[in-house]
């Protein structure tokens, strides 16, 4: 793995003095925050979190809710009552900002779900202006607001759409200090759906998750209760691609919420699979998902183990070519194994009801298969395709509880990435706001969350991990 | 053996129990007492005529030859609990007429034991509630929680000769709407499942007999002389002392304990066999951090009503003085060598010397009371919880002082005389009181001791539970064999419950989750209940619980009620004191507080007490007592 020497060379007090001392036009990148350990019940324990904005209503107690059971300390400037009732409970009352102190929030919280026009956004402003600079290092910002298709009139739903534009700009401009920013947009009714996005988007699970827009919506059936800390216990879940990368670091994170993992990949890569699946408890599954058995052998494999709650789609590749010099064979696998097989093998899966009630389905598209790239058409041409198949997907499956959603990583530390032309590299690593590589992990946390019960609110969706890339759509 | 000394407050060791606190209860209770023992005494044929046919699958053989006509004392062991259970139903006409004169409180409890799903319009007004609780009981049946002794089945008539039509042809009860309505309301609370089938003989409820506990003294002090197994030895011999029970009577030891002795850990065996209770009586030794000494006795009082055994001694103690300091690991896998006389040359030697360095890793640590999973020391934990609850530190010394008094007042008036036995250390010493209390406190003497746990905390020395050194042990029984040995029974268990919170966030509101849920298995509410015992672990502790209980936002969001668990008057919390100025030899406490909730509902002729404790790891404790 090739090292980021701008990360190491800002991780070094002494270096990152000289630079900033010399004013040497040397971009360091704030070494992020990211956490390791199991889900824990209380996942902000004890962070003070700064909630701005409306709070008001059903929208306002579910967020209060949210953060004091996560264990936050909240912070307020208005006088909302929302955190009443939580913070007696919890002994989490909330504490009035106190503006003379020099204290630092972990996270902030900003309701701009009662926004009825555009003069209304001047509360974004009024509320940020002067709370931003009191943010800590790797502190997580989440915006709340509502869905501009569900705006009543024109004017409220350019305010609505500007929140997110607003919070693309905010999240480059944090990203240097290693801060995230994100957009969650509730439906009406979806009130309660946001305590399980909110840990996410407000814990180190999201680290390399910044400038993106996240729908909660009721479409789903919501599943049956389940606990904070292993979440996935007695889920089985299959992961393709599972011997390296970002597959092997997936089914890590699947089998530290209790899930029992399938680890998929092809007969060529048993050995890194075995490797793999003995470390994190898993059952390798030896299978070419192009091959034309491949339908029935999962299908048998699902039935054996009583049917899959979680489904990654992770196995990939690439054959880049420029469209004149391809030939038929690098298009026909790209396509096939990036976006065929998927289809084929998750069609079966749902026809075959070899998806349990209230199943996951993750697919992982990319930033550049949805931007283009040179050389990528094949690749692109597969990646954006699984957009067109989950969106439609979604509704269909959502009677059964079952998401649907994709994950798009940008630009992630790995053997593909390590392939890359160093100065290509280097452009791909900065031109983002966060100015680094994401790691696998950080993939992994992501489809991890989105396997969940608790992102039930979230479907037909595609989450960017790129740490807000520039390059992609 | 038994000694009869009179001096001061000690008081005669073979004087039953009853006995003690007929001189302080109402002229008009001995005589009460007296009547009602007689009467089940007497029952024999009296009752035949008042009982349903639809009641007969319940009457045993002997049941139907005491029907005869037959006296109940040639009754054996076997068709006892029968007969008790027959005693209760047939109290029915012909207890009420005889105790008209009585207090209503009192008429109110027969007439209680007697009912047989009738309407509450038949009692005065004054017992009404009390008496729906028990009606409510009745109403819902003998498939009461599997924790709980149920009240016997009531579902014979009356004196009245109507036969409710409470049961169907093939013998089912049918709810009564009153029951289904109470259902629907308790689901509405989200009390939980309430009907669980319970194994065993619905009758066998376990009763507290007497409790007993040695002077709680300061840590590496008085009691210095015995360690955790010589405290239980002499709460247990005392106890045997004072109720003269006959050594073979007993069945099974169960004790609590935190600090538990490495070479022999099983203190219940190692007591049984100090006082030559019988080869024959097992021992089983248990640890719930500072509920251990609750623990063991709801487990005594489940194998009692689960008819494992009859008589069990159960109980706690705790020496503190005697805690074990460990080697760190280190220092135990350098010196196995030697330990097990491998080392033999100067080379071996000096192997295993090198490494014991550096010298700092293998000295032993002084042991803290800290959280294993989080690292947390308990009073950081609960400084924290002051903090999160915004207890202020005036409202905890006033919580602290409060505790010395009563508990002072308690040994000034002689209140703890019938608990308390005095234990002579084996250099003869004598120790006859609780040394901790301090009757001279105040609230302003405490404000000038300075916080322990952080800078700017307000926990101190003085609102927080003492190191001690005690021991308590409480005897256990059938009822039936309670009544068999002549022995009146001070109180039973209605319910207990046992819960877990995340040690990370609030480490001791185990009690304000606890105690929601034996009131709801008891199907009652906290003002229902007439006395409250908290372990006072911190004031700041005891305070968050009794504020987290009168908050309806708690109950709202962690309890799933609409509204709080209640208030508790300040008069019935914590009558003589608590842990703050006794002390808290962790094991014992949860049998000192059972035994003094126990005497107190004889003494004050009440009807309920809930006690609360919370305990390391999370885990918070509740218990229901009931008069019996």
């Amino acid at each position: 793995m090739s090292r980021d020497i701008l990360l190491t060379l800002s991780s070094e007090p002494r270096a990152r003095r000289l630079i900033q001392r010399l004013g040497l036009p040397i971009p360091l990148p704030q070494r992020l925050d990211r956490e390791d350990a199991p889900y824990a019940e209380q996942p902000l324990r004890d962070r003070r979190v700064l909630a701005l904005g409306t709070l008001r209503g059903e929208l306002g107690r579910a967020i209060a809710r949210a953060l004091v059971e996560a264990g936050a300390s909240p912070v307020i400037a208005s006088e909302t009552d929302v955190f009443d009732a939580p913070g007696e409970a919890w002994g989490r009352r909330a504490e009035a900002l106190d503006h003379e102190s020099a204290r630092r929030f972990e996270a902030l919280v900003f309701d701009a779900s009662e926004l009825a026009g555009p003069a209304d956004l001047r509360a974004l402003y009024d509320g940020f202006h002067t709370s931003v600079g009191r943010l800590a290092p790797c502190a997580h910002v989440v915006v709340i607001g509502r869905p501009p298709e569900e705006a009543s009139t024109p004017a409220v739903a350019a305010a609505r759409q500007g929140l997110e534009g607003f919070v693309r700009s905010l999240a480059k401009e944090l990203g240097r200090r290693g801060t995230t920013a994100n957009l969650v947009l509730c439906e009406t009714g979806a009130e309660s759906r946001l305590d399980g996005v909110l840990r996410f988007a407000l814990s180190e699970r999201s680290a390399f998750v910044t400038a993106q827009p996240l729908v909660v919506r009721r479409l789903a059936k919501a599943p049956p209760a389940s606990t904070w800390s292993r979440p996935l216990d007695g889920k089985v879940a299959l992961v393709t691609g599972a011997a390296r990368g970002i597959g092997a670091a997936t089914a890590a994170c699947l089998a530290r919420e209790g899930a029992k993992v399938l680890l998929l990949d092809r007969p060529d890569d048993d050995a890194p699979l075995a490797q793999t699946a003995r470390e994190v408890g898993g059952v390798p599954v030896l299978l070419d998902v192009t091959a034309p058995d491949a339908t029935e052998r999962l299908l048998a494999v699902a039935r054996e183990h009583g049917g899959l709650d979680v489904v990654v789609h992770n196995a990939g590749i690439t054959r880049d070519k420029t469209l004149a010099k391809m030939d038929a064979a690098q298009w026909e696998l790209a396509v096939e194994v990036n976006l065929g097989a998927v289809v084929r093998l998750t069609d079966a899966l749902i026809a075959h009801k070899a998806l349990k009630k209230h199943a996951r389905v993750v697919l992982l598209s990319s930033v550049s298969g949805l931007a283009g790239n040179v050389g990528q058409t094949n690749y692109a041409a597969a990646k954006s395709g699984l957009v067109g198949y989950l969106r439609h997907l979604a509704p269909q499956v959502a009677e059964r509880g079952v998401t649907v959603n994709a994950i798009a990583p940008g630009f992630i530390e790995t053997r593909l990435t390590d392939a890359m032309p160093v100065a290509i590299r280097e452009a791909a690593r900065r031109l983002s706001a966060l100015g680094q590589g994401g790691q696998p992990r950080d993939v992994a946390e992501a489809i991890t969350f989105l396997a969940t019960p608790s992102s039930v609110g979230i479907t037909g969706a595609v989450l960017r991990v790129c740490g807000g890339a520039l390059v992609g759509a | 053996m038994s000694s009869k000394k009179k001096s001061g407050r000690e008081r005669d060791t073979n004087e039953a129990v009853p006995e003690v606190e007929k001189s302080a209860a109402d002229p008009a209770d001995p005589v009460e007492k007296k009547l009602s023992k007689k009467e089940r005494k007497s029952l024999a044929g009296e009752a035949a005529p008042a009982l349903d046919e639809s009641s007969e699958k319940k009457l045993s053989k002997k049941e139907r030859k005491s029907l005869a006509g037959e006296a109940a004392p040639a009754l054996d062991e076997s068709s006892e609990k029968k007969l008790s259970k027959k005693e209760r139903k047939s109290l029915a006409g012909e207890a009420a007429p005889e105790l008209d004169e009585t207090s209503a409180k009192k008429l109110s409890k027969q007439e209680r034991k007697s009912l047989a799903g009738e309407a509450a319009p038949a009692l005065e007004e004054s017992s009404e509630k009390k008496l729906s609780k028990k009606e409510r009981k009745s109403l819902a049946g003998e498939e009461a929680p599997d924790t709980t002794p149920t009240t016997p089945p009531t579902e014979t008539s009356s004196g009245t000769g109507d036969a409710p039509r409470s049961r169907t042809e093939n013998g089912e009860r049918r709810p009564s709407a009153r029951a289904k309505e109470l259902d629907a309301r308790s689901l509405r609370r989200g009390s939980g499942p309430k009907r669980v089938s319970k194994v065993g003989d619905a009758t066998r409820r376990a009763v507290i007999v007497a409790g007993i506990r040695t002077p709680f003294t300061k840590a590496f002090g008085a009691l210095l002389g015995l360690d955790t197994i010589g405290l239980a030895d002499a709460a247990v011999s005392a106890l045997l002392e004072r109720t003269g029970l006959p050594r073979r009577e007993i069945e099974s030891v169960v004790w609590g304990g935190v600090i538990l002795p490495s070479a022999a850990p099983n203190v219940a065996r190692e007591l049984a066999l100090d006082l030559r209770l019988g080869a024959g009586v097992e021992g089983m030794t248990v640890t719930r951090a500072c509920a251990s000494g609750l623990q063991a006795i709801t487990l005594a009082a489940a194998a009692i009503e689960r008819g494992e055994a009859d008589v069990v001694i159960a109980g706690g103690s705790d020496s503190t003085s005697h805690a074990e300091v460990k080697l760190p690991q280190k220092a135990v896998h350098a010196l196995a060598p030697v330990a097990f006389g491998k080392a033999k040359s100067w080379r071996d030697y000096l192997g295993v010397a090198s490494q014991l360095l550096p010298i700092t890793e293998v000295l032993p640590k002084m042991p803290k009371i800290a959280e294993r999973t989080t690292g947390e020391v308990m009073g950081e934990a609960a400084e924290r919880m002051a903090g999160r609850n915004r207890i202020a530190r005036q409202a905890q010394d006033a919580f602290a002082a409060r505790s010395h008094h009563r508990a002072a007042a308690a040994i000034a008036s002689g209140r703890f005389d019938v608990e308390v036995a005095p234990v002579t250390l084996p250099n003869g010493e004598r120790v006859v009181v609780d040394d901790l209390v301090r009757a001279d406190t105040s609230e302003e003497r405490l404000a000038k001791l300075r916080p322990v746990f952080a800078k700017d905390g307000t926990i101190t020395a003085g609102n927080a539970s003492p190191l001690t050194d005690g021991a308590a042990a409480v005897l256990l029984m059938s009822e039936a064999k309670a009544r068999a040995l002549g022995l009146t029974p001070l109180a039973a268990f209605r319910s207990w419950s046992y819960v877990a919170v995340d040690p990370a966030d609030q480490l001791l509101i185990g009690p304000a989750l606890a105690m929601p849920k034996a009131l709801a298995r008891a199907g009652m509410e906290l003002s229902d209940v007439d006395l409250v015992d908290l372990h006072e672990a911190f004031a700041a502790q005891v305070l968050s619980v009794t504020q987290a209980l009168a908050s309806d936002a708690f109950a709202r969001e962690r309890l799933g009620r609409d509204r709080a668990v209640g208030t508790i008057d300040d008069d019935a919390l914590n009558v003589h004191g608590g842990s703050i100025a006794i002390g808290h030899p962790f094991g014992a406490t949860g049998a000192r507080m059972v035994t003094t909730m126990a005497n107190e509902l004889v003494r004050r002729d009440r009807e309920t007490a809930i006690l609360g404790i919370c305990a390391a790891g999370g885990l918070g404790a509740a218990a229901i007592l009931e008069r019996v």
